[in-house]
């Protein structure tokens, strides 16, 4: 499990997709925590600590699935339709599989964050623990989603093109749900990682057993594929 | 000890059965080749022993465990139709795949490893750059780094040269001799016939056959061809008479008689009904089926309605 998350790791660095995300991540970081340095005398002092995360906040909320998505969309299709994963399955269990993979990308991406967010706190001069957490938890479940699409679709062009329409349609869809005022579809917010995330305080651990749940979707969806 | 055990293993894709009530038992030692014509469910059942699909029904034991994951790190396997990562050297893969083994691999394990192949030369070579063959070899590599007691080789020398294939079935042997256990399937006859001890032959995804080489050539021929090169025959009369009773499709000519008997046993008193005669006897050749001829008399056989 561990050597296939550090292979995972190891790959995500390689990619030239993965450099500009990183540069845009850091980039609107930097921005926005200087831009808040700047405009601190008119902000008071608690808007102005959290305003120092904002722009990592707001590029994890609203273009996460789609980063995610972009980076790892095939993570295990690609592997699938090359026939590669041959290899992994007649060496180590499914699940183990399913979970490395997963963990590879959660690290890449807590490395990513946890960057971010050490070039806040040196602007900011408060190192933000809660907000890793809170988009931590997040990215959990974006990733999880994205590793159940890779094992649904067996074809890494349709999960391309269905991780980027569900990257653009569900964060509109979740906000559209969490505010609406009708009972019809209002209950459906429970399904959404945005609810929790919003709500923020410790309602952010859910998102840590959302994204587990999905995950071990995934694991049960893949031991069932003939590859 | 069955290092194999494999119980009404089935496989259908939609209403085709490709593996069909297979049953199959190899011990530990052997080199059990499994032969059969294209899409006669040999890759595929190879593929449900080492996990890479899952049975429709049966069950299956490798090295006496029920659970495959139990037992993943004591298997190699080469599966068909695999690629590698492009990017990754050949000790890259090698030791990325014995670690996902439970097996840490020295560079100096991997080269020896890559030298058994044949494929030092190439070690630090990107796999993206890699000839079909030498990703065969590749393949081959990967199976027996962890150093593994079951060996799978699916198709181990298609598509490789011959000096290639010879030092491939050379290894075949070598890991026979190291105690392992090899499972092969392969499209050349000969090489089965050279390297297996144990055969296989697969129709329609069931098992038409099996046995040792002997036991499948004594199944199969109740015909043993006698070619007889001797000294001119004085008197052919007397001769004849006796080679009816012994045997049948006689053909005598000056010096050489041929004829097909039933059994090895009625070969000795041809022999000395000739010498009796005063004949004097050249040479003798026994015209043993290959395996090929089984094969192919098998799949005749197969197709008859």
């Amino acid at each position: 499990m561990w050597t296939i998350c550090f292979h995972e790791f190891k790959g995500l660095f390689k990619s030239i997709k993965s450099i500009i995300i990183i540069a845009i991540i850091f980039g609107v970081t930097y921005w926005t925590a200087d831009l808040m340095t700047t405009l601190k005398d008119q902000l008071d002092v608690h808007a102005g600590k959290e305003g120092y995360a904002s722009g990592i906040a707001s590029i994890v909320f609203l273009l996460g699935f789609l980063f995610i998505s972009s980076l790892s969309h095939d993570v295990i299709n690609r592997e699938v339709s090359t026939r590669t994963i041959r290899f992994l399955v007649t060496k180590t269990s499914r699940g183990n599989i399913v979970i490395g993979k997963y963990l590879g990308m959660w690290l890449f991406w807590f490395f990513c964050i946890f960057t971010s967010f050490v070039l806040v706190a040196f602007i900011s001069k408060k190192f933000l623990w809660w907000g890793i957490l809170e988009c931590m938890g997040f990215i959990s479940v974006a990733i999880a989603y994205n590793l159940i699409f890779s094992i649904i679709f067996p074809k890494p062009a349709v999960t391309m093109f269905f991780g980027i329409v569900f990257a653009l349609v569900f964060p509109a869809l979740s906000f559209w749900i969490i505010f609406s005022s009708n009972g019809a579809i209002s209950w459906l917010k429970f399904f959404t990682p945005y609810y929790y995330a919003l709500l923020g305080n410790f309602y952010v651990f859910i998102n840590f057993i959302y994204a587990i749940g999905v995950l071990m979707l995934g694991v049960v969806l893949f031991r069932r594929r003939d590859l | 000890m069955n290092v194999i055990e494999a119980t009404g293993i089935t496989k259908m894709y939609g209403p085709k059965t490709v593996v069909d009530n297979v049953n199959l038992k190899v011990k530990k030692g052997e080199i059990y080749g499994f032969l059969g014509r294209n899409g006669a469910g040999k890759s595929t059942f190879i593929n449900i022993m080492t996990g890479i699909i899952q049975p429709t029904s049966g069950s299956f034991k490798l090295l006496d465990e029920p659970n495959l994951n139990n037992v993943k790190h004591r298997i190699g396997v080469l599966p068909d139709y695999s690629t590698f990562y492009d990017s990754l050297t050949a000790i890259d893969h090698l030791k990325y795949y014995a670690k996902l083994s439970g097996y840490k691999a020295s560079t100096e394990h991997c080269e020896s490893v890559l030298k058994r192949v044949g494929l030092l030369e190439h070690a630090h070579k990107k796999a993206g750059k890699f000839s079909f063959g030498m990703k065969k070899k590749l393949g081959i590599a990967q199976a027996i780094i962890h150093n593994p007691e079951l060996i799978f080789l699916d198709e181990p020398t298609s598509g490789i040269d011959a000096e290639s294939a010879l030092h491939i079935q050379q290894l075949i042997v070598n890991l026979q001799k190291e105690g392992k256990t090899v499972f092969m399937t392969s499209h050349n006859l000969h090489e089965v016939e050279k390297l297996c001890t144990r055969i296989a032959i697969m129709k329609n995804g069931r098992i038409w056959n099996e046995g040792t080489l002997e036991e499948l050539k004594s199944r199969y021929m109740s015909s043993i061809h006698v070619e007889i090169k001797h000294s001119p025959i004085p008197q052919k009369e007397g001769l004849f008479t006796f080679l009816k009773t012994a045997g049948r499709d006689i053909t005598i000519t000056e010096t050489k008689t041929s004829l097909v008997v039933d059994a090895e046993e009625n070969i000795p008193p041809i022999i000395r009904a000739f010498t009796g005669h005063e004949i004097d006897i050249y040479r003798v050749n026994v015209h043993e089926p290959s395996l090929e001829e089984i094969f192919l008399n098998d799949n005749l056989d197969a197709s008859a309605p």
